[in-house]
This record gives structure tokens, sequence and C-alpha cells, in this order.
């Protein structure tokens, strides 16, 4: 982890596996060692990796509801507030809270809120679009089924320098709390959890 | 009464226990094949009438006319693309101010002029806009009219702005074309001729039709006495010449009596079509509705109605809403006329005149195919009446044979024998004094044109040529005359053939007036400048006697020469002055003239008593008149007619009166024969056939009709049609059928005719079938005798019609204040037409053509649905005036996708013409199908002038947008905004829609229906009020009120089961 520009950042240490099982047995070799971060990489949704990597349930689903809810109110509100109150029109003897009519819109700003609230919600829980260097392999998104183990970002002297001593307990605390991140471990570890082929990644940024 | 329900197509498409609709359209209806046709199926249950595919294949069989299919597609390819490039800005219309606002003309506001219509001598109020009239309703201080005119009347206003008028002087050379005059020019030629021709032989003739005006009557007189031998010889309507023959021959006098139609318990009419177009027959019509029509439905037990015999060859508006209904042969009327005088005769105890005696009830059935008892019914009614309580009225062209006057003598026989003479038949109080010249004099007037002895002949709004039948040889005789001054208001077939064309004012430019009959006066006015370069004919006397220094007589010489240059309106003054001066003064009216004068021409009348009326003797000889009994002649007998639209046809440049639709037929814009279903089928003819129609010599060839209710042997033809120089609307519509009409005799039926199929097919433009229900029960009709017992009966067939409640989702909306409704009652309709005109011009409504009414693209808003129940040999006729219901739960509403059709809050189903995108899904989804699609800009065929009718309270409307029926909602504004400046509510009946304005029976009655004590809404609660199809939960706006029948067939036929009534 030198400070030179020139040399690549290390992002972590990927191992690949030939089939899904292998890695799921991989999964639950490295979840217990208490790493600050991994991930899995597969080519389709394997389901059961997430509980297994231990991942929580979304929050995206409760930013549909509400938003979903609020695009069926505003409907409500216009299409009322326009037929029966602002400008009322008796259309062949129908009452002018004629709901039935109503529906269509009901459901299309529901649908029109709720959508487009889950892509914003979406883009915003992932820290989408995200400009920092991270890691890059060409089989990692492509065709593998791939287990990475991340190096956790350390601050540099400089930084620890500027830092008062409160926070510097804290980010201690917070090392303290994981296991701490070695290269050749981390490769030995994958190996032995069955990785076929294990390897360094490095940390690039989106245009290099 | 279930058995013989019907309510729909289902029912009837098993030919085992068949029941044909108890309201039918067309006698196919009657047949079971009909029903069980795949094709009508189909037919009856499509959207629209016409399909899209079907005007495309029309159109690519249409070789001589239009374009082809794909002619058209290529031409819009290009078109579209050329559009693309040409970029024309729209035209810069500007509206101007008055630079000096004339004093009565305030923007916006109506003007109404009192005034006359000459043709008719109605009393007309003209509706005057910015110095333009553009409508014409009753006065209703005239007598006569009482606020009410009919379709014809309506229809002037656009013959005011004809754009084939003539436009300025013009000399004729014969035949030879035309060529434009100055009025110096004309003068000076013709005052010169008739300058020699007074100094000479004087022998100058004029020719007119009839006049009822004293003072232009005086002025022709006194214009003529400047000539040794001058004569004025006016032309009488052929329907009614015989009726003051046989007023001559029984009474010695030449007059045509006045009816009172309102004091006749029972009427009889032999041929005359007195609610049609015989006489006053809104006068007549009024009067016979509220006589006697309208039972009572607060005590129906004792509810009386007056009876209507009709006898005819045609069936005719009287015809169709006749009580009982005789259809014969021509010839056939008089006989059963005879047969009824003298079974009177016999029952009143007097003695049977001899000419009567071959009549005998036995040999009348057997030759007319009519019933004796029925015959016998007839006389019974007409005694049991009373002394003075019937009518016989006799006439009509559809009835005038060569024995024509023999007919009129039996009417006036039976008249006399039944004490109607000077009670109900008034024959020298309010008597019709002008009845124009007898035929004798039409008939020496061309001898002497024949034989050289005429100098000079001026026309006056006469047109010979066309209007008498060929065979009087008018033509030939004109030719031989040396000067012919045509005056009238086109170069039309007669004026082609003269020397000169001198324009005259239309009616509405000039002054005039009117005593047609005892106790009528009434003055016209003009409502506006000349709009050509037009000259009054009354104007054109007083130049020539000035400049020509004629010797004219009285008030003539004197305002001719005075030294201002006297003028017609100077005339028509002092000649009042002398005449009403001094009588008005001691009516109480103001003591000065000028006053008087103002008052009259403010009222349009004056009110001058009648003389009381007295029974003339009837003088017995005059029954020698009556023809003996002659076999009828075998095979089929023309029966010519005049249509209420079109009449005699001098106005068939009107395309109003073209496109009106017949009360009976609902043909529009050409004329056909007429016959019997039963004979058509033993032809093996089918509706739209054409067939040659020959008769000593002359054929022609003419669309057939097929027509319930006509004699097995009679065929019907309208005249008025085949005009070849009335202008572009009117010119090669329909054929000329006086061809058939023999000079000598003047017989208009009873011609014997040979047809024959010519294998060839024209499609006549017919409207009753385009709104084809799947024979839903939509009109009510009951005997007088089912309204006895019950007056909410409807009729067995029509279990649904009076569903009073249905079930409904949601709440009713409410409507504070005003909420406007209509009754319409079926017994007080004669489907004359009135309102359809009224409405149309009201309400800017377009004419589309012959071709657009083929495919039910007319415009009418208010439409007179015909339907026939009975058998197709004699039937029944309902007429149910149509228009949009204001449904409080409007179908056509709910499917509009861009809601142009709302109601607004005082109930009026509005449509909003710049949100309408033209789906047409409310036309579809309407139930009465009373919505009108704008399939082009029809707007554009009022060219020029005519753009001057227009209403300007109603937007023209465009293509691609969907109309209807508004209620009149411009009225309805006009009302409100004249009650709130005065700081009050709208009176009951002060505000009318045009159509209920101008019906003489009042059929119609519109106002709110929130207010319990309106006429409106004690109507909507009578025991006859039934909405149209109602089970459909729309909740029309408007009731119905079932027509009730006094037949005493079915009478009898109850009374035989309930245990003997007779009513008579």
């Amino acid at each position: 982890m030198g400070n030179t520009p020139k040399q690549p950042e290390l992002a972590g240490v990927v191992g690949f596996f030939d089939n899904p099982s292998a890695l799921i047995e991989a999964t639950k070799k490295i979840r217990p060692l208490n790493y600050e971060s991994f991930d899995c990489f597969t080519p389709y949704p394997i389901h059961g990796l997430d509980k297994i990597q231990g991942l929580k349930p979304s929050r995206l689903p409760w930013v549909t509801m509400t938003a979903g809810l609020t695009g069926l109110m505003c409907a409500v509100l216009l299409q009322g507030w326009t037929s029966v109150i602002s400008w009322p029109l008796n259309v062949g003897g129908k009452p002018f809270w004629s709901w039935p009519a109503f529906v269509p819109i009901f459901f299309e700003l529901t649908v029109l809120f709720a959508g487009l609230a889950t892509v914003a919600g979406m883009f915003i829980f992932n820290g989408l679009p995200n400009t920092k260097k991270r890691a890059f392999d060409n089989n990692i998104t492509r065709d593998r089924f791939a287990l990475m183990i991340d190096a956790p970002t350390l601050k540099t002297a400089d930084e620890l320098e500027e830092m008062d001593d409160g926070e510097i307990a804290k980010y201690k605390a917070r090392l303290a709390k994981f296991k701490a991140f070695d290269e050749a471990e981390a490769k030995t570890i994958l190996a032995s959890a069955g990785a076929k082929d294990v390897k360094s990644v490095e940390a690039r940024g989106w245009f290099e | 009464m279930s058995e013989n329900h019907n309510s729909g197509l289902e029912n009837v498409t098993s030919t085992a226990g068949f029941t044909p609709p108890r309201h039918w359209i067309g006698s196919e209806e009657l047949n079971a094949s009909y029903w069980s046709d795949p094709a009508t199926k189909e037919k009856r249950a499509q959207e629209f009438y016409d399909k899209p595919l079907e005007t495309i294949e029309l159109i690519e069989k249409l070789d001589t006319k239009g374009i082809k299919r794909r002619d058209f597609l290529t031409l819009m390819g290009a078109s579209m693309a050329m559009a693309s490039f040409a970029c024309a800005r729209r035209p810069v219309h500007k509206i101007i101010p008055y630079v000096v606002k004339p004093e009565e003309i305030t923007g916006g506001i109506a003007n109404y002029y009192a005034t006359t219509c000459p043709e008719t001598v109605y009393g007309l109020l003209a509706k005057v806009r910015e110095g333009r009239p553009i409508k014409l309703e009753g006065n209703p201080e005239h007598a006569m009219s009482r606020g009410a005119i009919s379709a014809r009347t309506h229809a002037h206003i656009l013959d005011l702005y004809d754009m084939d008028r003539a436009k300025e002087p013009m000399k004729v050379s014969r035949g030879r074309g035309s060529k434009p005059i100055t009025w110096v020019d004309a003068d000076l030629e013709l005052v010169a001729k008739l300058k020699a021709v007074a100094s000479g032989s004087g022998r100058v003739r004029i020719l007119s039709n009839r006049l009822l005006g004293d003072s232009t009557l005086k002025l022709t007189n006194e214009f003529l006495a400047a000539f040794a031998a001058g004569q004025h010889v006016q032309l009488d309507d052929f329907g009614s010449t015989d009726l003051v023959e046989g007023q001559i021959e029984s009474y010695g006098t030449a007059v045509a009596p006045h009816y009172h139609f309102a004091k006749a318990d029972v009427v009889l009419s032999l041929g005359a079509d007195f609610l049609g177009n015989f006489g006053s027959s809104e006068e007549y019509s009024a009067d016979w509705v509220k006589g006697g029509r309208i039972p009572d439905a607060k005590n129906p037990a004792a509810a009386r109605m007056s009876k209507l015999f009709t006898v005819e060859s045609m069936m005719s508006v009287t015809g169709a809403n006749a009580d009982v209904r005789f259809p014969v042969r021509p010839d056939g009327v008089l006989k059963i006329g005879a047969a009824i005088a003298a079974e009177v005769a016999r029952k009143k105890g007097v003695s049977v005149p001899a000419q009567f005696s071959a009549y005998t009830l036995a040999a009348v059935s057997a030759d007319t195919g009519i019933e004796a008892e029925k015959i016998t019914e007839a006389a019974h009614a007409l005694v049991g009446a009373g002394a003075g309580k019937s009518i016989i009225v006799a006439g009509g062209l559809s009835s005038k044979t060569e024995d024509a006057i023999g007919l009129q003598v039996i009417a006036n026989y039976l008249n006399s024998t039944l004490g109607n003479e000077g009670v109900t038949v008034d024959g020298n109080g309010q008597a019709w004094t002008k009845v124009g010249d007898r035929p004798e004099k039409l008939a020496k007037l061309i001898s002497d044109m024949n034989s050289g002895s005429v100098d000079a002949l001026i026309l006056l709004d006469a047109n010979p040529v066309y209007s008498l039948p060929p065979s009087m040889g008018f033509t030939a005789a004109m030719a031989k005359v040396p000067t012919v001054v045509s005056i009238g208001d086109r170069e039309d077939e007669t004026a082609k053939l003269a020397d000169f064309v001198l324009p005259n004012h239309h009616f509405l430019e000039n002054w005039g007036d009117a005593q047609p009959r005892g106790g009528i006066v009434s003055l016209q006015q003009p409502t506006l400048a000349p709009i050509h370069s037009t000259r009054a004919y009354q104007d054109t006397l007083l130049t020539w006697i000035k400049q020509g220094a004629l010797k004219a007589k009285g008030l003539a010489a004197t305002v001719a020469n005075s030294e201002k240059d006297g003028t017609w309106h100077d005339y028509l003054k002092a000649n009042w002055k002398e005449t009403y001066g001094k009588g008005a003064a001691s009516q109480g009216k103001s003591a000065s003239f000028e006053a008087f004068w103002e008052d009259s021409l403010r009222e349009g009348v004056i009110k001058v008593p009648a003389k009381a009326t007295s029974a003339r003797s009837f003088k017995v000889p005059s029954l020698a008149k009556v023809p003996p009994f002659k076999a009828p002649a075998s095979g089929f007998v023309l029966a010519l007619y005049a249509k209420t639209s079109m009449a005699d046809g001098n106005r068939a440049n009107n395309p109003w009166l073209q496109e009106l639709p017949d009360p009976v037929t609902t043909a529009t814009w050409d004329n056909y024969l007429n016959m019997s279903p039963k004979a058509a089928e033993k032809m093996g003819l089918r509706q739209d056939d054409v067939v040659t129609i020959t008769s000593s010599g002359t054929v022609i060839d003419i669309p057939l009709n097929i027509q319930p209710g006509l004699h097995e042997n009679v065929v019907a033809m309208a005249i008025g049609y085949g005009r070849e120089a009335v202008g572009h609307v009117g010119d090669g519509v329909g054929r000329d059928v006086k061809v058939f009409v023999n000079g000598s005799t003047l017989a208009f039926a009873g011609i014997p005719v040979v047809i024959a199929n010519t294998g060839r097919r024209y499609q006549l433009a017919v409207t009753q079938w385009h709104n084809a229900t799947e024979n839903r029960p939509i009109v009510n009709d009951i005997t007088l005798a089912e309204f006895r017992a019950d007056p909410k009966t409807s009729s067995e067939t029509d279990p649904e019609i009076r569903l009073k409640e249905v079930p409904s989702m949601w709440p009713k909306h409410e409507y504070p204040g005003y909420r406007w409704g209509m009754t319409i009652d079926l017994n007080a309709c004669t489907g004359c037409g009135s309102c359809i005109i009224a409405c149309q011009s009201e309400n800017n409504t377009p004419v589309v053509g012959r071709d657009n009414v083929r495919r039910s693209r007319e415009m009418h808003w208010m439409r007179i649905d015909r339907y026939y129940s009975g058998p197709a040999e004699n039937p029944d006729v309902v007429f149910q005036p149509m228009l949009c219901q204001h449904c409080e739960n409007a179908p056509c509403e709910t499917v509009c996708p861009v809601l142009a059709t709302v109601h607004d809050n005082e109930g009026l189903n509005s449509q909003i013409y710049n949100r309408c995108v033209g789906t047409r899904y409310c036309q579809n989804n309407c139930p009465y199908k009373v919505r009108r699609f704008n399939f082009f800009d029809h707007w554009k065929s009022y060219e020029g002038s005519m753009n001057l009718a227009w209403n300007p309270d109603v937007t023209v409307r465009t293509r691609g947008i969907m109309e209807k029926c508004t209620f009149c909602v411009q009225r309805i504004r006009d009302s409100k905004d004249k009650a709130k400046d005065e700081g009050r509510k709208l009176r009951d009946l002060e505000l009318k829609t045009a159509c209920q304005q101008t019906c003489p029976t009042d059929a119609i009655i519109f106002g709110d229906i929130n207010d319990p004590k309106t006429e409106v809404s004690l109507l909507r609660n009578d025991n006859r009020a039934f909405r149209v199809l109602e089970v459909l939960n729309t909740v029309p706006s408007i009731s119905y009120l079932s027509k009730v029948r006094n037949k005493p067939g079915e009478e009898k036929e109850k009374a035989g089961k309930e245990g003997g009534e007779h009513h008579g």
C-alpha cells in the first residue's frame, strides 16, 4: 500500500470457482472469517447466496410502496379536485365522483410514482454512479463464479496525522472489529476454499 | 295483450307464428321473409345506416359522375404532398363598426318588423339582425297565422337571398339569350311601345298569380284603364278553382268559403288536404286540433273527440290524420261523396235527389271496394253530429277529375242539408273573396293571344310556360304576342321566352297590403333595402304612367303625376287613408292618419269587423252537375297531387324545401310514382325501380315509391318538379308531370295510364328508413274507447313504453333554478313539417343534397318520423317529431372521449363544437339517432348573398363535428337576459323554441319542469304522457302524449265484447 501514485491500488483478492455449489461452499467458509467486506459475483442470480453471504433484505420496497401510495393520492386529489370541486361536469347524469372512470389514472399515477422512485432509490442506495476506483476484472462480471475479498481502504500516514485522537480511536476500533486483510493470506484462504484460480485485482477508475 | 307482444328481432325470425310489428315503416316489414333475411338483421343492427365499404362501392359504381376511389386516393396523395408546400394565409375578415350607427339598430339585438307574405297572406314578424332579415315568424296578432306559419312560408327567407334571382333588368330575345339593360333604357323602350298600344287598340293583358292585396289590385286596374281593352287575368291555384266553381254553381257567389273547423264535431274531407296545402292549412290545422282533437285526460270516461273521415286517392297529410280513411280511385271520391249524400238525405228524411239515385250503397261499395257499412257509418256520424256541427270539404288536385265540379256540388249539398252552411261553412262573412279567375278566362286569354289580338302581355310573378299544363298551348300562344314583359324574381321558363325581364322586389323588400278574406287586413312593409337592382312591380306601373303620360285613372294618376314622383309607398298610404283612415278614427284609434299608419305598421294588422255570416240557399239545379254513375277505367289511373313542400314548383330553387321530407313518403329531392304495395308486387316492381308511364302518347320515366294506403289501381305523382330554368338548385330535379293533364278538361286526376318497368334503378332519397331500430316500441297510439277505459293504456304491443321507474345505481343530479323540458302531443301533431324548417332557419342547419340524404347524412335537427300500423291496404299513420331528447342520463355523453357533450345545470344536453373531434361515438350510442355529423363543410353551399341568411346567434358548424338540437339555447339565453333586465323570473310560455313557436297546433310545449305549475309540467303528468325507450333509463326531458284515434271500427269490436256501445 504505498502512496506512490503510479503504483496500482489493490482492490482485493478474487477466487474463481467452477460452479455455483463450489462458490456457496467457499462463501460458507469465508464468511465466518469476519473480513470487513467480501462479495460474490455470478453470471446469474443464485438462490440463497445472499443469505449465506449474510446480506440484509433491501430497503428499496419501502421506497416503492411509499412512492406508489403518494402517486395514488395525487391521482385521487387531482381527479377529485378537477371533477368535483373546481369544474364539475354532469356527464350522462353520473355522479361527479364517478370513481370507476378514474381507475386508470389511479393505476397509472401509482405505477409512475413507484417506478420512478424505485429507480432513484436503487441509484441512491447503491451509491451510483460510483466515480471512485473499484475492482475491475474482465472475468468477474462475465461468466465466472467469483468470490472477492476486498482490501479495506486504509488511511495513509498523512491522513492519520490530520485526524484527532477520537477519530483515530474510532478508526482503530473499526479495524479491530474485523479480521485484518493480508493479500497472501487471503489468496491461501481462497485457494483452500476451493477456488480454481486466485488472483489479486487492482482498483481502476472509470476511464483508466 | 301479451300474445301480440313483439319487442325485438329475436321474436320474429321464425316464420311460424310470425306476428308483424305493430308499428311499421314499410310494407315489407309485414312479411316474415323480410325478418328472416340475414341481410335485414345485419342492416338493422349495424351502427350506422351506411357503411364506408358500401359507400366506396357506390362511388365506384358511379361511372358518370364523381371520381373513382383509386383516382381519389391518387389525387389525395398528390394534394397531401402539395399541401406541405403551399402555405396559404387564412383570409382576413374585418369587422367594421358603424361609423354612424342607425338609430334603431343595436348590435346583437334583433328587431322584429310586422309584414305579410303575399303568397299565403299570413301575417309575419321578420326577425332582422343588423339590417338583414334572418328568420320569419308568424304574427301572433294575425287572425290566420296566430304566430304559426308553414314550412313554405319560413323558407321565403332563403328565396330573398337566392343567388339565382334576377339581379338587373334584362332584354331577352325570345329564347335566344338575354343581355343586361339599364332601367332607363328598358323604360324608354317599353314606354314607347305601351304608348303606341294605348293610342292604338289598347289590348294589354296583365297575367298574374292571384293578387290578395286591395292596393295592388286597384293600381293594376287603374293602370289598365289607360288602355282601351286592358285586362287583368289572375291564375288560381288549380287545386281550388273547382271550389270556387262549385260555389258559383250552388250558391251563385264566386268565393272560397272559410271553414270553422273549431266548431265541427265531424269532418268529411272529399280529397281536400286541408291540413296540408288546401286553403289556409295552418289556420285549419289549429282550429281542427284545438276544436276537439285533444281528449280531456282529467275526465277520460266522458272524453269526446271530433272525428275525421277522409276519402282520397293519394295519401295526404289529412288522410294520414284521419280517423277513418277511404282509399279510392280519383273518381271514387265523388262516388263515395254521392253515396254519403244520398244516405244523409235518407237519414234526414228529405227526398233523395234523383242525381244520387244511381249511387246506391251496393253499387258504390262494389265499385270502390269500400264496405257499405263504413259509408253508412260516415253518413250516420254526419247526421248524428247535429245541425251545423260538421264540415264537408272537397277539392284538391288528386280528386280533380273531369267531374270535379260535381264533387263540389255534392259537398255543398251536404253542407246545406246538414245545416253547416252559414255556421261552420262561411260563404259570405269571412269567405275568401279574392279567388283568381275562372279557367275560362285563362282559356280566352290564350285564344286571344293565338289570334294575335293581344298587343302586350305583362306577366307578374307568373310562370305560365311551366305552371300551366303544356297542352293548354300557352307557349305557342305567347310567341304570337308582339311584346311580352316578365316582371318576376328570375329569368324563368316564361321569362326566357319574353322580351324583357324586369326583376321585381322580393316581398321582404317591398310594400303592400293584403285583404284576402272578410275580417283580415294586414300590411306588408320592407325589412331591408333591395339587395339587387330590382324595382317593385307597382313602381314600374307608376313610372310607366308618368313617363308615358298614360291616361290611368284614379289614385294611380294622382300619385304618378304628383310633383315629387309618387312612389308605390305613397300610393299605398294614400289608398289606406282613403279606405281605412276614417274608419280608424271612429274605432277609437289615433285620430291622425299618420299615427294610425304607424300603429298599423307596428302591429302589421288592423282589426276590421268581419260581416256576420248567414246561410246561403242551395240552388238545387246545380245538382245537375253531378255526373251519372260511370264505370271506372280499367288498369291504372293517375292522380297528380301537390306536395306541402314543393306545391306548384314556383320556388323549386329553395334548397330547404327540396330537402324537406314529404310528411307521408319522407322522400326528399325528387318526385316519383307512388304505387300500392299490392300492385307493385303483382307487377314485380320494387322500390326505386324506374318505370315508364304512358298516357295517350305521352311517356315519361320516373322512379317508383311504394306507398301503402293507395287503392290498388291508383298511381300518384307530385307536380312542381322538373323545372328547367329556376336556378342551380332546382333545375332538373324530378320530372314535370303536368304533361299528362288534358288542357281542355284540366283533369289532374283519373288519367288512365300504362306502367312498364324499364329495368333501371334510381335510388330515391327517402329518410324514414335511416333510423330504423330493432323494433323497440317507440310510439303509442290508442283508440278513444281504450282511452275512455284507461287513459294510461299503452297499445298492446308496447308493455315497456310506460316503465316509469328504472332502478338507478346513482343518486340523480339536482337542477336548481330552471330545468328545461318539452312535451309533444302526438294527437296535435299533424306532421306538416313546419317545425323542421323553423329549426333549420333558426339554427343554421345546412342542406346536404340528394346524395348525402341517400347516405342518411341529412342534417335536420328535428325530424318527423312516420309510422304505419294496421294493414298495408289502408294503414293508420302516426307522426312522431323526433329531436334530441335531452336525456337526464344521456348515453351520448358517457362515451365522448373529449367531454364535448355534457349536461349544463339547466338540464340541457349541450354540444361543445370546438371541443368535438368527430369520433361519432355519441351518434352511435344515441338510442334516438338524433345526432347529426358534418361530413363536409356543408355551409359552403350557402354562396354569396345566401350567407346573409345565417343566424348570427348560432355557430356555423364546420366539417368533422357533431351537432344536434340545443333546445334553442340562444333563445333561452335571450329570454333569460330579458327577464333578468326586468328583474324577474321567466314567465311560463314566454320563452318558445323555434319549433314550438311555429307549431300551428301547439303540439310542442316547452318550459321549466322544475315549476309544477307550468304548462309543460302539467302535460308531463298528463295521463297520456310517456317517454320514448324509457326502459333504457335515459330519462328523456321530452314527454310524448299518446295519439288517440276516434276509430269506430275498433270501438265496435270492443263494444261487441263489452256489451254494445256505439259512438257516432
